[in-house]
Parts: structure tokens; C-alpha cells; sequence
């Protein structure tokens, strides 16, 4: 069906990808199709080491498929792709920038070109939100793992990229502050009309985010499932997951999960 | 045995503890420095005297050198020399490095080369520079540079190669330039391994500027030695000697000085 889709976003077209490795080549990903449609919030779950991260590299022009095609709006993704928002799993903090000219560094460049003013207007804005106040003039080596997160966060939000790619960007949070910052990332994704590919091992995380659940197998990964989430939106990140709904999908989704998750540790 | 380690109260002679003040600490400095002095100026006896000079007599010869205005002349000659060599061969030295940096394809092709200079002991170049360059300054400008040049080269080029891979692609993503991704990521990601390359250098700029002096020069601190040495004066050989060790010193300590300042800058990042 997703290849069918002509208005797809990011779409893969038989896209694998090998590497080579020290006694021949490591397979991360098998050939896959895969179409996500605009303004769509795609989450993509799996064991470690399924080619989640390779299909993000791919769809931001990093990796180049070995065999089959990437397509950014229908266009072959050739070179690094400028229309994403990338937020990898390692924040690419700069050392040398306090957390608020680590934020704003989007907004320095010439192709964005904000004024000043505006620019300090809109990081003190981001800040407020993801609650890094008090926090603007520490480095990135004097903030906690999961503030670091945020800053990431905050640095990738603020220039509002059409896309957001996000691999395990809250993995290293506590429950509540996670919850917190899923509710804005919903909330500002919405306002924005981004379209988002999410990676995650936390299946409720998917479950509440996502219009679509993609289910990956454990190494050399492809797709298992793929399930679209039919709750409401707006969600409330909170109570969600308490429904019966959400129960339901998050079991359905398990069953598929928890094979590849076996299957992956013993690797 | 434990026991009696145990029973026996820590007993300090007075002595130890005096020494470890700080004044105690300057007292003792000082009677060492006065009894190697003492010795110094009154054991010889007339043949030693000629080998050994003495102390008086090298402080005086000191005293003449700084009323007649000679001492200046020298010292700063010796000073220019390696100011003038570390600020050329610290400038081309980043040039060049960002230059091969920002261009890795060019750096492959000269690689080997830079290497293979790089190892070279560089004071086997100053004969040729005197030849070229003539006993003036300028040769040992030269030597200075390029000895400063190569260590600048290598550290810069270390700093832009070891450049996270990461970050420079994140600021890519965010569609900066080539340009901007060079000026806010690679030159200040390549700074601290450019500071330490300078602070290394200065030692090198020293050492090679005081090799060239005495190798072949008309002035300079070096050349003093060189120069007093040959005609067998003990007196002058010691007394240059002495402007240089207050030399060093006074280097070591802008140097620590410097050293401090920068642990405390980084200290933030």
C-alpha cells in the first residue's frame, strides 16, 4: 500500500542497507518499503540494533541506501537533507556554547537569518517551555544527561524543521519529566504541522504519540507490523495510556514486539 | 612493634616544622643558595679561579654589562629574535594548518612531506639559513619560525581532524554552509589543541634561538656565551649564563601564569 501513496513525505522504495564490517557485511536493514504521509507522527519501535536509526540516516541523507531508493517529497535524497530536523540518539551539543547559544545556533545561520532580537525572544520562549530555565548559561559538560536531551531538544524545535526526526530522544529521562515533554512535543508538532518520524524501544511511548506504529524484527531488521492508532486527538499523554483502548493496541503491538526483543538480546 | 608505633607520639623536631612555613622555607633557600655562594667565592684557589670565575666577579662583570648598555643590546636581540621566529611560524603555522584542515585531499598529497620535515631535527638548518639568510637576525628568525611552524601545523591540523564528525553534520543538517560550518564548529573546536601547541612552542623558540646564537651569531645572550667562552673568559661565559637562567625563569613563569588562566577558562567548557 505505502508505495501506492503519491503524496508520501519520506518514502522508501526497497532501501537496504549493508556495512561493511572486519569478516564481510553486516545486513542493518533489509530491503523496505516504507511511505509516511505528511504531517504524520510515525513511531518506529524494535530490539536494539533493527536499522530503526539506519531508516533516520537514510531519510536525512546521511547513509545512501545500498540497493533501493530514499525519496524526500518524491525527490531521490541524494545529499544531506536540509528540510529535516534531525535529533540523533548522541546530543551533538557544541562544548563550547552555554545551553542558550546552543539553542539559538539555528537561528544564526544565513539561511534563517533571524534578527537578533528575535532570536534571543524565541530561545527564552523555547526555554520556558522545555523547562531549562535557570539553565541557559551552563555548559553542556555542567548539565545532566537528560537536560542535555532537552537542550537538543530545544535546539531542533526552534527553527521548526518540516520534519522532525527523533531517535530515543527521551530515553534517558525520568517517567514524569518524560510525560511532560511528550506533551509538548505533541502539542508543538500539531501547532507546526510537522511530520515526525519517532524511534523508541518504549512501546507506550509510541502508542501515545504516534498515528502509526511501525514494529521492527531484530537484526537484520524489517518491518514485522505496522499498526495505525486510532485514539483521539488530542491525546492526553497522561490518562491515555489508562484507557481501554490503549490496552488493547499496546497488547496487540506486544505480541509482535516481544519475539523480536527475545530474539534481539540473544544477538 | 606495631605497639610502640602506636604508644610513641609523633614527635617533629622543631627544625622539620620550622622548614615547613613559609618563611622557614625561604630561610633555608637562602642559607643553601649563601653556602654554595660562599664556597663559591672563597675554596678556589688561583688556577680553579680561572676555570670557575666567582661570584663577585660575575656580578660586577653583570653590573658593567647593564651600565655600558651592552647587556640590553643582546637581550634583546635574543628576545626579538624569538618573539619575531614564534609570531611568523605561529601565524602560517594555523594558516596552514586550517588550510590543510578544510582541504584534506591537499593535505594527503603533502603528507608525507610535512612528515618527513616535521621529524627533522630543525637546528640541522641553521647553517643553511646563516648561508642564505646571512649571521644577522634574520637566520635565526628563520630557524625559530619554522621549528615554531611545524609544531603549530600539526597541532592545528590536530584539532580540525579530531573535530567530532557529529557535530559538524548536525550544523550541516541545520543547512549551514560550508563557511559557517568552518567558523562555528571546526576553528573553535580547534583552539584549545592550537593553545597547547603555542604553549609548547615557546620552549622550542627558546631552546633553538639560544642553539642558533651559539651556532654562529653576531648578538644575542647565545652569542655572549659562545663568544666569552672562546676567549676563555670564565667571568663572561658565567655572567651570560646567569641572564639566561633569570630568562627562564621569568618564561616559566609567564608561562604558568598563562597555563593557569586557561585551565581556569576551560574549566567552564
Amino acid at each position: 500500500m505505502p508505495l501506492s501513496d503519491p503524496a508520501a513525505k519520506i518514502r522508501l522504495a526497497g532501501a537496504s542497507k549493508r556495512f561493511p564490517v572486519r569478516d564481510g557485511e553486516l545486513e542493518a536493514l533489509q530491503p523496505t518499503d516504507l511511505a509516511v504521509r505528511p504531517q504524520e507522527f510515525v513511531a518506529l519501535v524494535g530490539p536494539s540494533g533493527c536499522g530503526k536509526s539506519t531508516i533516520l540516516n537514510l531519510a536525512a541523507g546521511l547513509l545512501r541506501p545500498t540497493d533501493g531508493a530514499v525519496f524526500y517529497d518524491e525527490q531521490p535524497v541524494t545529499t544531506l537533507n536540509r528540510a529535516v530536523g534531525y535529533m540523533t540518539q548522541k546530543d551533538t551539543l557544541l562544548p563550547w556554547r552555554h545551553a542558550a547559544d546552543n539553542i539559538r545556533i539555528a537561528l544564526e545561520l544565513r539561511c534563517r537569518a533571524v534578527p537578533r532580537g528575535e532570536a534571543a525572544a524565541r530561545v527564552a520562549q523555547i526555554i520556558e517551555l522545555i523547562g531549562l530555565k535557570g539553565f541557559e548559561q551552563h555548559f553542556p559538560a555542567q548539565l545532566s544527561g537528560g537536560m542535555r536531551k532537552r537542550v537538543a531538544l530545544a535546539r531542533t524545535l526552534i527553527y521548526e524543521p518540516e520534519t522532525l526526526l527523533m531517535d530515543e530522544p527521551f530515553g534517558a529521562l525520568d517517567a514524569q519529566l518524560k510525560l511532560l515533554l511528550l506533551d509538548q512535543l505533541q502539542s508543538l508538532t500539531a501547532l507546526r504541522r510537522m511530520t515526525v518520524v519517532f524511534v523508541t524501544h518504549d512501546l507506550g511511548e509510541a502508542i501515545t504519540l504516534a498515528d502509526r506504529v511501525i514494529v521492527f524484527s531484530a537484526r537484520p531488521g524489517r518491518i514485522r507490523a505496522i499498526r495505525e492508532i486510532d485514539l483521539p486527538r488530542p491525546r492526553d499523554v497522561f490518562k491515555v495510556r489508562f484507557t481501554e483502548h490503549f490496552a488493547r493496541l499496546h497488547e496487540e503491538l506486544w505480541d509482535e514486539l516481544k519475539d523480536e526483543v527475545v530474539k534481539g538480546t540473544d544477538v | 612493634m606495631s605497639q610502640s608505633q602506636v604508644m610513641t607520639p609523633p614527635v617533629e623536631p622543631s627544625l622539620t616544622r620550622f622548614v615547613e612555613t613559609g618563611s622557614g622555607r625561604l630561610a633555608a633557600r637562602l642559607l643553601l643558595i649563601g653556602a654554595m655562594l660562599a664556597v663559591w667565592q672563597f675554596v678556589p684557589g688561583k688556577a680553579l679561579r680561572f676555570w670557575m670565575s666567582g661570584p663577585v666577579d660575575i656580578v660586577t662583570r653583570l653590573w658593567t654589562w647593564i651600565f655600558d648598555g651592552s647587556l640590553w643590546q643582546h637581550l634583546g636581540a635574543t628576545v626579538a629574535a624569538m618573539t619575531l621566529g614564534y609570531g611568523i611560524g605561529t601565524a602560517v603555522g594555523i594558516s596552514l594548518g586550517f588550510l590543510f584542515g578544510f582541504l584534506p585531499k591537499l593535505h594527503r598529497v603533502l603528507s608525507p612531506y610535512i612528515t618527513a620535515l616535521y621529524a627533522m631535527p630543525k637546528i640541522a638548518l641553521a647553517p643553511l639559513f646563516i648561508i642564505v639568510f646571512g649571521i644577522g637576525i634574520e637566520s635565526r628568525v628563520a630557524l625559530v619560525a619554522i621549528t615554531v611552524f611545524f609544531l603549530i601545523l600539526n597541532s592545528t591540523l590536530d584539532g580540525v581532524r579530531n573535530v567530532d564528525r557529529d557535530l559538524t553534520q548536525a550544523l550541516s543538517l541545520m543547512g549551514a554552509t560550508r563557511s559557517e560550518v568552518i567558523r562555528k564548529v571546526l576553528v573553535p573546536a580547534a583552539l584549545p589543541w592550537i593553545f597547547t601547541g603555542m604553549r609548547i612552542s615557546v620552549r622550542y623558540a627558546f631552546t633553538n634561538t639560544l642553539l642558533a646564537e651559539l651556532i654562529s651569531a653576531n648578538m644575542g645572550i647565545g652569542f655572549l656565551i659562545e663568544y666569552y667562552s672562546g676567549i676563555f673568559d670564565a667571568t663572561g661565559t658565567y655572567a651570560a649564563i646567569l641572564v639566561l637562567v633569570i630568562m627562564s625563569v621569568g618564561l616559566t613563569e609567564v608561562l604558568t601564569r598563562v597555563e593557569q588562566a586557561m585551565a581556569r577558562g576551560h574549566g567552564r567548557a
